[in-house]
């Protein structure tokens, strides 16, 4: 046989050995980290509904996963996730898109204030940038400002204090306020506030406004920590969008934002070494799975997937099942390992959809 | 002559109702039988149960200790059809424990709305560093911890849907108890939490009647035990409100008590 670049390479890098004569649920050298983690680095957490999954399982391994707004004592774990406890990191609920996630960082550090920070629904107010947080609103601006000024202290200590961000990158598209450019994680009128098409505009952020987003985060995030350093692990929702406002088909729009942000986490984790992309995406939307990892409606990811995504990571990564035992002898293993409703605030435009 | 019936149920301040009775404090044409145990046994869910159309009451384990029922009858089986109403001693006793110890003091979980307008008490009062939770949140919080008293109130009400249920006020901590703004502050709490048990159980309540109040809002001593249970109300206290707030020929509150004591 003549010399070619292909010849000497490994199995899992032809397509006929790496996927489809191998199990999805053990996919081989799909994901080889390029750094350790250490469980005791503080670990944060935040991006898309997915991105809770990845929170849970860390925790039930004894990483130490930042728990900065927790919940009052005395609130039923089944509330939690009501609330929006427990999550993630803090209580921002689902940060969908790269830009909403810098302008956090930028509202928690002084330098942006959001507009329609407080959307109506009957006479109570909802938090505009989390607005699922709170399910019944609140009975107040007063108590909205109060309570997002305590969320914008959790969220500086968090960013103090991680090591490693772990950022689930969701959707490219997103709502914004015309005059003041405010990135909000769902539409007005879904859970509330009123849309009104003279105020507010669809946004499907590109490319470049993607990695522009992350790169600023981090220059900012190096400012505000005077140069400590910090690690970003990133990954990709497989949960497709459940509507589109971009006028094209949802398929489309799906595989246009999934690619997009795919792109991104690979050209970031390609240029900097203290950012690595963890192949979620692939393992749930593999060929070889033939739409198995998804539940009847092929949007929500079976907790089978969930499994075999996060041994994927976890068995890079060494957190050996010596760990989970040990961990789960310890007290708070029965908090940490409860399996909480994802909260999934994009799910109500399916509701919304269905009553019309 | 027949007399009617009512049924007094409730925490540790049964103790000073049932005091009150055996002191020979008397309301014309009715009697009262008390059943009362250890509040924190209201954390509990099975301290009652409904059984054939009868409450059923049962001990319980609770807060690291078992706690029994103490009543003036033989029985713990309690047929409703004899009663002409009930007296909750309870629901609103949310001064002990976990509300007060955790969230207020610990300053782990505080509702401002409860303290709005309370600059006029206490005009130099700070909160200092506190963690905001919302009344739905609050609401979550008491209907977790104190699940018997719901179960009560709705055990009560699955059988007999008509029955007047007067939740009597439990008496704010003294001076010396708390801060004097965790006065102010735990008659918000009262009051929201009456509304959303008026609401969803049809009880009657008012609050802490303004003459057992001084200024500051804490209770007068003549009205509160010496310590170590300075959060009870002593006989007195419940011989004034027997007296004065409720009109026994309609089993409800005067109209002037229902306004509140702020």
């Amino acid at each position: 046989m003549s010399e070619n670049p292909y010849k000497d390479l490994p199995p899992h890098h032809f397509w006929q050995s790496g996927v489809a004569l191998c199990s999805p649920f053990n996919m081989k050298n799909i994901y080889i980290k390029k750094w350790g983690l250490d469980p005791a680095w503080n670990i944060a957490t935040a991006g898309s509904c997915f991105a809770q999954h990845i929170s849970r399982h860390l925790k039930v391994h004894g990483c130490n996963v930042l728990d900065m707004e927790p919940p009052p004592p005395g609130l039923p774990e089944s509330q939690h996730s009501r609330f929006g406890y427990s999550m993630y990191s803090c209580r921002y609920g689902n940060i969908y898109t790269a830009p909403q996630l810098m302008q956090l960082v930028k509202e928690a550090i002084g330098i942006f204030n959001p507009s329609d920070i407080a959307w109506m629904k009957s006479d109570k107010f909802y938090d505009s940038q989390r607005p699922g947080t709170e399910p019944e609103g609140f009975n107040s601006i007063d108590v909205l400002l109060s309570h997002r000024a305590h969320h914008l202290s959790c969220v500086r200590d968090m960013l103090i204090q991680m090591d490693l961000f772990i950022f689930t990158l969701g959707l490219t598209e997103a709502w914004v306020h015309n005059e003041s450019g405010t990135i909000y994680p769902l539409s007005p009128g879904t859970i509330a506030g009123v849309y009104d098409k003279n105020k507010y505009s669809f946004k499907n952020f590109t490319y470049q406004e993607n990695i522009d987003a992350i790169t600023n985060t981090l220059e900012l995030l190096n400012e505000f920590r005077k140069g400590k350093q910090i690690k970003l692990i990133l990954t990709v929702s497989p949960v497709p969008l459940t509507a589109t406002a971009s006028g094209n088909h949802v398929l489309n729009a799906t595989n246009y934002s999934k690619s997009t942000l795919r792109s991104v986490a690979g050209t970031l984790s390609d240029t900097y070494e203290d950012i690595d992309y963890f192949p979620s995406y692939e393992i749930i939307t593999n060929q070889a799975a033939r739409g198995l990892f998804y539940e009847p409606n092929l949007r929500t990811v079976r907790d089978q997937g969930i499994d075999v995504v996060m041994q994927t990571f976890l068995s890079e990564q060494g957190l050996t099942k010596d760990r989970v035992t040990e961990f789960n002898n310890s007290p708070v293993a029965s908090f940490a390992s409860e399996k909480s409703y994802i909260q999934c605030e994009e799910a109500l435009l399916e509701a919304f959809n269905a009553v019309k | 002559m027949l007399l009617n019936k009512i049924l007094v149920i409730g925490a540790s301040h049964t103790g000073a109702f049932r005091q009150l009775l055996n002191d020979g404090f008397e309301i014309p044409g009715y009697i009262f039988d008390v059943y009362g145990i250890n509040g924190a046994a209201f954390t509990n869910e099975n301290l009652i149960k409904s059984s054939n159309n009868m409450l059923e009451l049962s001990g319980v384990f609770a807060e690291g200790s078992h706690h029994n029922w103490f009543h003036s009858k033989e029985t713990s089986i309690i047929n409703l059809e004899e009663y002409c109403g009930v007296f909750l001693l309870e629901p609103l006793f949310i001064i002990a424990g976990l509300m007060r110890q955790q969230l207020w003091n610990n300053r782990k979980g505080i509702c401002t709305e409860f303290l709005s307008g309370s600059e006029f008490f206490f005009p130099t009062f700070s909160l200092g560093k506190f963690i905001p939770i919302t009344t739905h949140q609050w609401l979550e919080i008491y209907k977790n911890w104190r699940v018997g008293s719901i179960i009560t109130m709705s055990t009560i009400r699955s059988i007999n849907k008509n029955i007047p249920i007067l939740i009597l006020p439990t008496p704010l901590p003294p001076k010396r108890l708390d801060s004097a703004a965790y006065a102010y502050y735990n008659l918000k709490e009262q009051a929201f939490l009456a509304l959303y048990l008026q609401n969803t159980f049809n009880i009657k309540f008012i609050l802490q009647p303004k003459f057992t109040l001084n200024i500051d809002l804490t209770t007068f001593d003549e009205f509160h035990e010496r310590e170590p249970d300075p959060h009870h109300p002593t006989p007195k206290y419940y011989a004034e409100l027997l007296s004065k707030t409720i009109d026994f020929n309609s089993l409800d509150f005067y109209a002037e008590f229902k306004k509140g004591p702020l």
